[in-house]
């Protein structure tokens, strides 16, 4: 089943992001890689560096001090704002949601929508379909997104499968409804049988933290994890990317009568290096068309990483007077999977900065 | 053809006997990562680019297997 929206853009685009980085070769003597396979895994997978968070970092910290600097910028004013999205596996708190602390910081009308949604790596597209149908009763008003994720406190420092990968990142895109006559796309799939594919055991009403969810436990590829832990199946995950998702992008060309050669550019989630060129391959497009240099300059950062994507790769082209035909793909925890075609360009603005916010305290 | 992936399969997992006649993945042998590393490692020796779609435990599971999953890729 497709969506099909009118008259909406995507107006700017800005990713906060950690200035901490850390790097594979530093760590990769936590791993049970042999010294050969380390080589081949960094240039495969895309393993070289990215940024996480501190202990002490928030989803609604970094997102103040990004809509803060789009205020300052004059890309924003606040009473533009008509509803806040926050799209995250690692909100501040259980309650209140982040949304609300957000829009509590600022001087947002109190008839701003505030809505927190839990998406991991599909989360962008979720996140971008959920505003489009909020600007269908929002008029002028603008949606702002935020997306992201601090995930990297939840990976156990010797498991091999997730922690080479994982980045933290939060991104704030603006969405308005646009005088331009056009359509966006919209797909967006969903496979609760394999939710367990990716996910965290202990922490929710099922099993909640204790000190015995903290001890780590050794499987059968000498990774060390516990409970409190994101445990992957990366053998399931990697084979429902590379078979759901290119037919789903196939099909949602097919729904929006347009050819693979009519896209410019498919910005997709960042899972890894490997995981895009094959999906470039299956799709039979140019790799340069699916860029992959995100996970090994910034890492995955969940559903932060299209507008990584986006503003790293994209930021001049996507600011110039023109439009490019731009499909964005996400998939992952779910198991969800969506794309989107839209066209964008003529942006307010797409850039990244690095956080040097405040950091709220505890009940601020 | 088979001695050549034996070499590879050694290099990126030196701890196992990989010329046991058993099912390598099934045998906790390679696990995601290892594919991963196989896949790129077969891609470069055979001068081949082995589809997405056929990166599945069962095309893995032993030397045979893979040979034929190589042929397969070299015909396309």
């Amino acid at each position: 089943m497709k969506h099909i929206f009118k008259n909406k853009r995507i107006s700017s685009i800005l990713t906060v992001m950690p200035p901490h980085e850390v790097f594979f070769a530093d760590e990769m003597h936590n791993y049970s890689f042999p010294e050969s396979q380390n080589k081949r895994l960094a240039k495969v997978m895309g393993f070289n560096k990215r940024r996480i968070g501190e202990k002490y970092d928030t989803v609604s910290d970094y997102a103040v001090y990004g809509i803060q600097q789009l205020i300052e910028k004059g890309v924003l004013k606040t009473d533009e704002v008509g509803a806040i999205v926050v799209i995250t596996t690692t909100p501040d708190h259980l309650i209140p949601p982040t949304s609300n602390i957000i829009q509590g910081r600022f001087d947002f009308s109190t008839e701003t929508i505030c809505q927190d949604l839990s998406f991991g790596c599909a989360g962008y597209i979720a996140g971008v379909l959920q505003a489009f149908m909020l600007l269908d009763v929002l008029e002028d008003k603008k949606v702002l997104l935020v997306t992201g994720d601090f995930l990297s406190q939840r990976i156990a420092v010797r498991d091999r499968g997730s922690r080479p990968i994982v980045g933290d990142a939060v991104a704030i895109t603006i969405l308005e409804n646009s005088k331009e006559d056009n359509k966006c796309y919209c797909a967006i799939r969903n496979d609760g049988a394999n939710c367990f594919a990716v996910y965290i055991p202990a922490g929710g009403t099922r099993l909640p933290t204790s000190p015995e969810t903290g001890i780590e436990e050794q499987d059968i590829f000498n990774n060390y994890r516990a409970k409190d832990h994101l445990v992957m199946n990366g053998d399931l995950v990697f084979n429902f990317i590379i078979n759901e998702v290119p037919v789903m992008m196939e099909e949602l060309m097919q729904d929006a009568g347009i050819t693979k050669d009519d896209i410019d550019y498919y910005m997709c989630h960042q899972s890894s290096k490997f995981t895009l060129q094959k999906v470039a391959d299956r799709l039979d497009v140019p790799r340069q068309k699916v860029p992959n240099n995100i996970i090994e300059t910034y890492g995955n950062s969940s559903s932060a990483s299209i507008p990584v994507n986006m503003a790293y790769n994209l930021s001049e082209e996507l600011t110039q007077d023109k439009q490019l035909k731009i499909m964005l793909a996400g998939f992952g925890t779910g198991l969800t999977w969506g794309a989107i075609i839209m066209d964008m360009g003529q942006m307010d603005y797409c850039g990244m900065v690095d956080f040097a916010g405040k950091h709220y305290a505890l009940g601020e | 053809m088979q001695q050549e992936i034996l070499e590879i399969l050694t290099e990126i997992r030196p701890e196992f006997d990989f010329t046991q006649d058993i099912d390598f993945v099934e045998q906790g042998m390679l696990d995601s990562f290892d594919l991963v590393s196989l896949v790129d490692a077969l891609d470069e020796k055979f001068g081949i680019s082995i589809s997405g779609a056929d990166i599945l435990p069962e095309n893995f599971s032993s030397l045979a297997s893979m040979e034929t999953l190589i042929n397969k890729t070299k015909n396309i």
